[in-house]
């Protein structure tokens, strides 16, 4: 009885964990160096940080936004939940905010979730974003509305 | 021939595990092999499907590894990139371009059609940045274009040095875009960027007769109010101003100050977050103008040289809300002359543009107002005296991603027939009389 008992207990807890991975998987989590002072913002900051609206941290470490190359989905899923435009909207608004003077260039765009962890865990005041189950130890994931990858609600999501 | 019926499925098996393309790869290589054993028996031979097997294993431990490096060596990348980051000055440029073509059904005194239809160049625009540290990067944006004479010409529009210090405390000195108003920052000689065809009449640049000083040559401060949601911003500028100069109203003065008068501009702006993509704001731009006193004037041009100090007050409001496929521009503005020995004189101005993008087309609309008094003695920097208004529809087609097709109607009402001394002194030429005026312009912009 007690064998069964725990045999089932292993199960739920291995499922359990199963979904919170395939949930991750399907989440963008928002990745900051280890040493930053951000650690819980809210979607609207979140927007404005990575539309160089906000360009510093509250400690004033200088934001470095990083974007993945065209045609990532982790690009897609940032362009759709965080700046709300397409790629060429994307385009055109930091071309035109370099032109106004608001910003000195567009954010760089990395190769894939792989390379952007590296810039980010090198950089100080580096902002990027991977899949969910790509974050490692290496980087900070954000809080968004108080929420990580893998909860239930979370805003940010990656197909 | 090889007969292989047997380890077939040992065959598929090694396909499947180096996946198609490698299996075609694996199979070219193992065929001179095979070749090379075209006396082998024709049947079955254990021994030599052992021998291909060992050289498939061979092949798979060859394939691991030089994924490994292709791995090590996208990481090396990512570090180059990484590194690149701190790497100053990080220099970008962008162009733009546009060409035109207008007809206009403006008469003359006699009633004949003052306008030829025609092309026109646009302006080439050449614009760098160049960032030199973290926070502090060089703007610069030169235009070439061709004046009323057909003669080429090459301005520097813009030349900043930009400190960014923080979100509340941002510095730029040089020659700037003023911010009176929304219009003249968020859209400066690129007219790819501009949903219509060109800017509003009471927009217009220096030499083309607009009401406000689109440009001038000093400090410009801005940033962030701690305002919370509200999203409360500011900006303070000061510069020369404008030269009152008969021979040239409004030239920009570059290189040095004819007054000792400073022209300053103070505007506030609001970006709450309960409603992404609305701003809204307001504020005053002050000037005290001194006629060049060696200025001599032509026979019948007006006033200015017997115009004393002038006192120019500018009251400027916008809201805009761009967001999704909305975009919403509106601004007015109240310029206030008031010279020695005269009245003050109040010129009212705005107008009000809607357009929402469907796809890569974006049909627009948009209202201009100006009513600039002819009893102004400054009216020069009021454009051509006169109430004009009138609507003009537009539709923008974005065919790439770097280059839009636009064509526009306007239908412009002039109140009064603009003085011929204006346009003598602007360099152009006499072309609407009292009543309605209307224009097509079709124009190609571009940026590279």
């Amino acid at each position: 009885m007690h064998t069964r008992f725990l045999s089932l207990a292993v199960s739920l807890l291995v499922a359990g964990f199963s979904v919170q991975a395939a949930d991750k998987a399907q989440h963008l989590a928002i990745v900051v160096n280890k040493n930053s002072s951000l650690s819980d913002i809210t979607s609207a900051e979140l927007a404005k940080f990575f539309k160089a609206e906000k360009s510093k941290a509250p400690d004033g470490t200088k934001l470095v936004l990083v974007m993945q190359e065209a045609g990532r989905p982790e690009r897609e899923a940032a362009l759709q939940h965080v700046f709300k435009m397409s790629d060429g909207e994307f385009n055109k608004y930091f071309l035109q905010a370099t032109f106004t003077g608001a910003v000195a260039s567009a954010p760089r765009a990395l190769a894939n979730g792989r390379a952007v962890l590296r810039f980010v865990s090198e950089s100080p005041g580096a902002l990027g974003y991977v899949k969910g189950d790509e974050a490692d130890d290496s980087v900070k994931v954000l809080k968004i509305d108080g929420k990580v990858p893998g909860d239930a609600g979370y805003a940010l999501s990656c197909k | 021939m090889i007969q292989l019926t047997k380890p077939s499925t040992q065959w598929e098996q090694s396909s499947t595990r180096l996946g198609g393309p490698l299996a075609a790869l694996v199979l070219a290589c193992a065929a001179p092999g095979a070749l090379a054993q075209s006396a082998a028996p024709a049947t079955y031979d254990p021994a030599f499907v052992q021998q291909m097997l060992k050289r498939l294993d061979a092949q798979d431990a060859e394939i691991k590894r030089l994924k490994s490096e292709l791995a090590r060596n996208g990481d090396a990348a990512g570090s180059a990139e990484s590194a690149k980051a701190e790497a100053f000055p990080r220099l970008s440029f962008h162009g733009f371009g546009n060409i035109d073509f207008t007809a206009r059904n403006a008469q003359d005194n006699t009633g004949k059609r003052s306008v030829k239809d025609t092309f026109t160049l646009g302006q080439l625009d050449f614009f760098l940045t160049s960032r030199i540290n973290e926070s502090m990067s060089i703007l610069s944006e030169v235009v070439m274009e061709a004046g009323s004479d057909n003669k080429m010409g090459i301005d520097l529009e813009r030349l900043l040095f930009q400190w960014r210090f923080n979100d509340y405390f941002n510095m730029d000195v040089g020659r700037y875009h003023t911010a009176v108003g929304y219009y003249n920052t968020a859209y400066h000689h690129g007219t790819w960027f501009q949903t219509a065809v060109g800017r509003p009449t009471m927009l217009d640049f220096e030499d083309g007769g607009g009401i406000i000083p689109a440009h001038n040559v000093g400090v410009h401060f801005h940033g962030d109010i701690p305002s919370g949601s509200v999203g409360l911003g500011y900006i303070l500028e000061v510069g020369n101003g404008r030269a009152y100069n008969e021979a040239d109203p409004g030239t920009v003065q570059n290189v040095g100050d004819v007054d000792k008068y400073k022209a300053v501009n103070l505007a506030f702006i609001a970006r709450p977050e309960a409603i992404p993509g609305l701003q809204v704001g307001a504020g005053v731009y002050h000037d005290t103008l001194l006629p060049i006193s060696n200025t001599t004037a032509a026979a019948g041009t007006p006033f200015l040289n017997a115009v004393g100090r002038t006192d120019e007050l500018m009251f400027h409001a916008h809201a805009v809300y761009k967001h999704g496929p909305w975009e919403y521009l509106s601004e007015g503005y109240l310029v206030r002359h008031k010279s020695a020995g005269d009245v003050a004189h109040l010129t009212p101005a705005g107008f009000a543009q809607l357009a929402y993008k469907i796809d890569s087309l974006t049909p627009y609309t948009r209202f201009s107002y100006v009513h600039a008094l002819n009893a102004d003695r400054a009216w020069p920097f009021v454009g051509a005296a006169g109430l004009h208004y009138g609507p003009g529809v537009g539709l923008r087609w974005d065919f790439s991603t770097l280059a839009a097709f636009k064509v526009q109607y306007d239908l412009i009402h002039n109140s009064l027939a603009p003085d011929a001394a204006f346009y003598t002194l602007n360099g152009g030429t006499l072309t609407t009389v009292k009543g309605w005026d209307s224009m097509f312009t079709a124009q190609i912009a571009f940026t590279f």
